[in-house]
């Protein structure tokens, strides 16, 4: 028999079960009414109450030359951020900014905006972006309250100016290759979460997504070449006093582009000025003149309407077609077929080129590639222009087109037409990135597939008759590089006055060219605008031509294909195969 | 109200038993605080290794900087006076010796 006091006991037992059940169920009813009734409203929460959830930028990949030396890296350059503490005076934060201050060099106006966003409440105000590390351990060394570092990367570019064109830059958003290969370079973004900690004096973070650095990238380039052909281009120009001017140096075989110049130029570390952005080489068009004889020529060899013992009739100095005078630069007298070329007379060309049809001038232009992108891996590339046969003057165009005018063209498209001439015929696909394609039938941007532009016959005939005369004996024989061959072809093209809308005595000059004749290793194409008094191709442009080449090849280690009289032994180095394009 | 009387035996067991727990208890904060440790380790190792990567980028940049051709071309004419050999002056030789 119980006893009251053991029934009593047994009563309180019963009614603190039931409490403490009952208190359970109300804390379990209260937990799922937060967790999963207001699941989206407590998320809400937990995430205001974490303050920030902010953007880890990952590590940009560098750029790399073909040797492995850095064109462009990222170093890292914290950001100073400052957050407000709560239950601090107004005084307490504005003496801590006012170091900040004296820490970073702030102006006035900085410090203003910094202490209006924290007067505002407002959770995260960057104080100074991209700051030296120094400086950051500076700061933090200060422990003040609120005050923290947020990583980040600052793009370098070691060399400045050199192939700022190529690389383009970052500063107002990636341009160049840095805009090209942006989804490769630039890695994914990571996260971070921010926690306040209880008490309200600091914060915590927690990277909740760890930022995927980008890839590096390895271009064709190579920083000697693009210095050589950089500095020899800035002192033609300036010798000429043109306005601007571009060159490239190519491997005529790969394709891969050892060196892309433009005048003026800028420092890729800078905001390039209003006009100094533009890639001249690839987003330029100009009529290119005689250079486009090239063309012509192919196309009379390959349907065998013209001989190379054929003999034109220059002596007049002019030529009249289709209500148009078409003059030659000075009066030559009867020319074959390959002088009326080595001297550049328009008014031979013109002879043989009214031979042809508008439709074959027109395949022939297209089959080396004018009016289309080459597909170079740089943005902004522009197609030039061709028009199609039926939209030609059919009085005058196809004399016109056949001595470079009515066409506009693109230093890389020219290069490129030049270069079939040192492959036997076939296109290559202009590229900086290495790895990409050469000869092979790879389409370009544009669908296209890079072929044979003319029969292996057709080029090898013109390049030992015709284009390796011109620099002998042409309109180019200042730019033959001692002790090698080269083929190529000068162009002078007047330019049209935006005004008057005529041609004016303002010239576009140029030359393009491979060298040396057996084995063509390097292919090469100075552009100049308006250079003054000396303004022929083979005045202003030729000269550069050798300058690069004497010197490109003297550094690629490749032999003279002719014996040079004294000699001095020096040394032979080894281990240089992968500067040998 | 009949007031139970401790035995040995019971508190013996009861010691044992808290013990334990206080073993257990000791052991679990022993752990916790060693992967804490560990883990600030860590992390102080991977904020050493981001700092020692970028130091080595920016070495690697300040060699880049330091190879560049303009400079060492101005080094070369301006500081020790070199200048280009003559086209006649480089001779090539070829791997086997020969010319």
């Amino acid at each position: 028999m119980r006893t009251f006091y053991e029934s009593d006991i047994r009563r309180r037992v019963k009614v603190l079960t039931f409490a403490l059940a009952g208190w359970a169920v109300l804390v379990a009813a209260r937990l799922v009414q937060i967790q999963v009734f207001g699941h989206a409203r407590a998320r809400a929460a937990v995430l205001k109450q974490a303050r920030d959830v902010i953007t880890i930028e990952p590590r940009r990949g560098n750029i790399l030359d073909r040797n492995g030396d850095i064109l462009a890296c990222s170093l890292p350059a914290p950001s100073v951020a400052i957050r407000p503490v709560e239950n601090e005076s107004p005084a307490v934060t504005r003496a801590k900014v006012l170091r900040l201050q004296k820490e970073l060099g702030l102006a006035a106006a900085e410090v203003d905006y910094v202490l209006g966003r924290l007067r505002e409440g407002l959770n995260y105000t960057y104080v100074k972006k991209q700051v030296d590390e120094a400086d950051a351990a500076r700061v933090m060394a200060l422990k003040l309250a609120g005050v923290e570092l947020e990583a980040g990367t600052r793009r370098d570019y070691p060399h400045g100016a050199l192939a700022a064109h190529v690389l383009g830059g970052m500063t107002g958003g990636p341009t160049g290759v840095e805009k090209r290969y942006d989804g490769v370079l630039k890695g994914e973004d990571g996260e971070q979460i921010s926690y306040r900690i209880p008490g309200g004096r600091d914060y915590e973070t927690r990277i909740i997504k760890p930022p995927v650095p980008g890839r590096d990238i390895a271009l064709t380039l190579d920083t000697t070449i693009q210095y050589i052909t950089e500095k020899e281009l800035a002192a033609a120009v300036a010798e000429h006093g043109a306005a601007s001017g571009t060159a490239i140096v190519m491997d005529p075989q790969t394709g891969e582009i050892l060196a892309l110049a433009c005048v003026p130029t800028y420092d890729a570390n800078r905001h390039p000025g209003p006009d100094a952005w533009l890639n001249l080489a690839v987003q330029a068009v100009y009529e290119p003149g005689s250079t486009f004889k090239i063309v012509t020529a192919a196309a009379a060899r390959e349907r065998n309407r013209v001989s190379y013992s054929e003999l034109f009739d220059c002596s007049a100095g002019f030529i009249r077609v289709g209500g148009t005078t078409i003059t030659d630069h000075e009066r030559e007298s009867i020319l074959s077929f390959p002088q009326v070329l080595i001297h550049s007379s328009n008014v031979g060309t013109v002879q043989f080129a009214m031979r042809l049809r508008r439709e074959e001038l027109f395949e022939t232009a297209r089959a080396f590639g004018f009016g289309r992108r080459t597909g170079i891996d740089l943005p902004g590339e522009v197609n030039g222009k061709l028009r199609p046969p039926d939209e030609w003057n059919k009085a005058n165009s196809l004399p016109h087109i056949a001595i470079g005018y009515e066409v506009q063209v693109t230093a890389i498209q020219m290069l490129r037409a030049m270069n079939a001439f040192a492959t036997g015929g076939l296109l290559v696909r202009p590229h900086l990135v290495d790895g990409e394609s050469s000869l092979s039938a790879r389409p370009t941007e544009d669908g296209d597939t890079p072929g044979r532009a003319m029969s292996e016959q057709t080029a090898r005939e013109l390049v030992d008759r015709v284009f390796s005369k011109v620099v002998e004996e042409g309109t180019a024989r200042l730019c033959n590089p001692d002790g090698y061959g080269a083929a190529g072809k000068t162009g002078t093209a007047q330019k049209v006055d935006p005004v008057t809308k005529t041609y004016a005595r303002k010239y576009k000059a140029s030359f393009v060219g491979f060298t040396p004749l057996e084995r063509p290793r390097l292919s090469i194409i100075v552009v100049m605008d308006e250079p003054k008094e000396l303004y022929y191709g083979g005045q202003a442009c030729a000269p550069v031509f050798k300058a690069i080449a004497r010197q490109v090849l003297r550094y690629l280690r490749v032999p003279p294909e002719r014996e040079l009289p004294a000699r001095v032994l020096t040394a032979a180095l080894k281990g240089a195969a992968r500067r040998t394009p | 109200m009949v007031r139970r009387k401790w035995t040995l035996k019971g508190l013996a067991l009861g010691a044992g038993l808290a013990a334990a727990t206080i073993g257990v208890l000791t052991f679990y904060v022993w752990y916790q605080t060693e992967s804490v440790k560990l883990g600030l380790d860590n992390g102080r190792s991977e904020r050493r290794l981001r700092a020692l990567e970028g130091s080595i980028e920016a070495l690697k940049l300040q060699r880049s900087a330091l190879l560049d051709p303009g400079r060492i071309e101005r080094i070369a004419r301006d500081k020790l006076g070199l200048i280009d050999p003559a086209d006649a002056d480089v001779v090539f030789r070829k791997r086997d010796g020969g010319h």
